[in-house]
């Protein structure tokens, strides 16, 4: 890991004109860094914003406003969007020239190790390949292009639970071993813990949370104990809930201090998922912003 | 099976790419080219009008362009959104705009030979025919010669590109290029071509039978005037006739006569113009061309081109 920025985001707003209809802002006032040689999470429902925002940052789509910046670092940018798109005619061979003959940078032997380990015939043409061994092309070719940023728009959605394990640890090696900075998208959240380091959380076109995966673990905690209407501890309530003896508060605190609650209540710590889950529900019931 | 070959986004690259992309559509133009040249062969002055085959050739040159403009131009763009590969190709070092100039570029190389092909064996076999209503200023003559054939290839590939950068859809990218392709193509020869220049005019006595033109002008309008030199169309001299009690060619001698006529002109365009008028031609399709390549290369440039 450096330490450097891989890249920053800056006020970033796409709308889309819809014709007749006016337009449609997808993405607004999107404003986050990514610290180089993280594994970043962009998580957030179907038509948050996810794939405009990867685009935008890739250079395939102008912004509307705001800007992208790449750090020095990461200049090169390798995007794998979400239908993982081939040349159906062409064979996987064909494919990594493909790849070689529009890169500037391209390493062979990175994509080919790549297909070797998921034993992916480099013969056959892509078009008859399974969706999971078109996924293993497109990251292939995606890697052999040395990037320094790597974009993946649900990467892991045609794959087996088997290849979701595999190709998420070779990401990690491939992080670990190039400083590499990956953002993906996905809607799975379980499919999150003790990948990303750091999350980025859309709803509806604009960030709800966003940093540091163990900073944002450590500042929420559950209180658990009996029923009661107001929380035995600091920090502020996202979420009550209650049954008829037991009450349940997920607060965010003000410091990373683990706060002590007076028995009967206790403390549990919060998962990505329950984070995710309990932003996203508010962002749902109309709580826009929460005041850190 | 090099480590972090620097090699690629050259020239040569976007060739092989072009190349392993379009390579059937390349390879049945240059079959097709060569049965062509065959065919043209067979065609013998003597057995024309017995098989149609001189026919049929003149008219497959015609619409060779058109061939051009939807199978190489219209799926350049559409093919890729259709199926999503431009997230692929234009995300990598190579910007979607010089993707695009540099298959459109050579494309249009490969168009300008195929078409140059196609022309000289096409006018070859009509100068083999030799007959009137062939010449150089007949429709085939004026569209067969090499560098009319050229510039129709290149205007095709230029409107079947810009209609896919913004149909998206190989089918109706191609169905709206040929259908545009035709209209332009039609229109210029038809109402367009006739009129690059004034064309000259000769009167002669009404009697007279044939028209007093010089061999392969290319004749236009022609009719009656009257003693102050106005124009009596044929069909206002038609019209006349008909309303008459037997509508036959006596009535059409005494309608001249009643309508003032003194003399018959014909209006032609002289030989010595064939040159120009092809320059006229020439200029006003590579104008269209170069309009629909900007045009393209700025909707594919546009980045919200997704």
């Amino acid at each position: 890991m450096s330490d450097g920025i891989a890249v920053t985001v800056d006020d970033l707003g796409k709308r889309y004109r819809r014709w007749p209809h006016g337009s449609v802002w997808a993405l607004r006032h999107c404003s986050f860094e990514l610290p180089a040689g993280v594994v970043a999470a962009l998580v957030g429902m179907n038509g948050a914003g996810k794939t405009t925002l990867m685009s935008v940052v890739t250079g395939l789509l102008a912004p509307t406003e705001g800007a992208v910046r790449l750090g020095d670092d990461a200049s090169r940018v390798s995007f794998v969007a979400q239908d993982k798109p081939l040349y159906r005619h062409f064979s996987v061979t064909d494919m990594l020239k493909v790849g070689a003959s529009l890169n500037r940078v391209w390493d062979q032997r990175r994509a080919l190790r790549w297909l070797e380990r998921f034993q992916i015939p480099l013969d056959r043409p892509c078009g008859r390949l399974s969706g999971g061994q078109q996924a293993q092309v497109a990251f292939a070719i995606a890697l052999g292009s040395c990037p320094s940023l790597l974009l993946l728009d649900e990467p892991l959605s045609n794959l087996d639970p088997l290849a979701r394990r595999e190709v998420t640890k070779e990401l990690l090696g491939e992080v670990a071993d190039t400083g590499l900075t990956v953002l993906l998208s996905t809607h799975v959240v379980a499919e999150l813990g003790g990948v990303a380091d750091h999350l980025l959380l859309l709803a509806a076109g604009t960030l709800l949370e966003q940093g540091d995966v163990d900073d944002l673990l450590a500042s929420h905690v559950r209180y658990v104990g009996p029923r009661s209407d107001t929380s035995p501890g600091p920090g502020q309530i996202l979420q009550a809930r209650h049954t008829d003896r037991q009450s349940t508060f997920l607060v965010r605190l003000a410091s990373d201090s683990a706060p002590r609650v007076d028995p009967p209540w206790t403390t549990q710590t919060v998962t990505l998922e329950d984070l995710v889950l309990v932003r996203l529900e508010m962002a749902r019931s109309g709580v826009r912003g929460v005041a850190a | 099976m090099t480590t972090m070959t620097a090699s690629g986004a050259r020239f040569p690259d976007l060739v092989w790419l072009t190349w392993r992309q379009h390579r059937w559509s390349i390879i049945a133009a240059v079959v097709a080219l060569g049965g062509y040249g065959v065919a043209c062969q067979l065609v013998q002055p003597g057995r024309y009008g017995v098989s149609g085959l001189f026919e049929s050739l003149a008219l497959f040159a015609q619409i060779a362009a058109g061939l051009v403009a939807v199978f190489w131009g219209a799926p350049l763009l559409a093919r890729e959104h259709e199926q999503r590969t431009h997230l692929l190709s234009w995300g990598q070092d190579v910007s979607p705009v010089r993707w695009s100039v540099s298959k459109a570029a050579l494309l249009a190389a490969g168009a300008v030979v195929v078409a140059t092909g196609l022309g000289l064996a096409g006018t070859a076999m009509l100068s083999r025919m030799s007959r009137p209503g062939n010449g150089p200023f007949s429709t085939w003559g004026f569209e067969l010669w090499p560098p009319m054939q050229i510039v129709y290839a290149l205007f095709g590939l230029a409107l079947g590109v810009a209609v896919s950068a913004v149909a998206r859809r190989t089918v109706p990218a191609m169905g709206i290029t040929l259908v545009g392709f035709t209209a332009v193509r039609v229109f210029v020869a038809v109402w367009m071509r006739p009129t690059y220049l004034p064309p000259v005019r000769t009167t002669y006595p009404l009697a007279e039978q044939g028209f007093p033109i010089p061999p392969d002008a290319l004749r236009l309008d022609f009719g009656d005037v009257d003693a102050a030199g106005r124009t009596i169309s044929q069909s206002q001299i038609l019209q006349c006739a008909m309303r008459g009690n037997h509508a036959d060619f006596t009535d059409l001698a005494a309608c001249e006569k009643k309508l003032g006529a003194t003399q018959s002109f014909v209006d032609y365009q002289p030989i010595d113009r064939l040159l120009t008028f092809h320059l006229i031609e020439m200029g006003i399709f590579l104008l269209l061309s170069a309009g629909l390549f900007v045009l393209a290369c700025r909707l594919v440039g546009r980045q919200g081109a997704l």
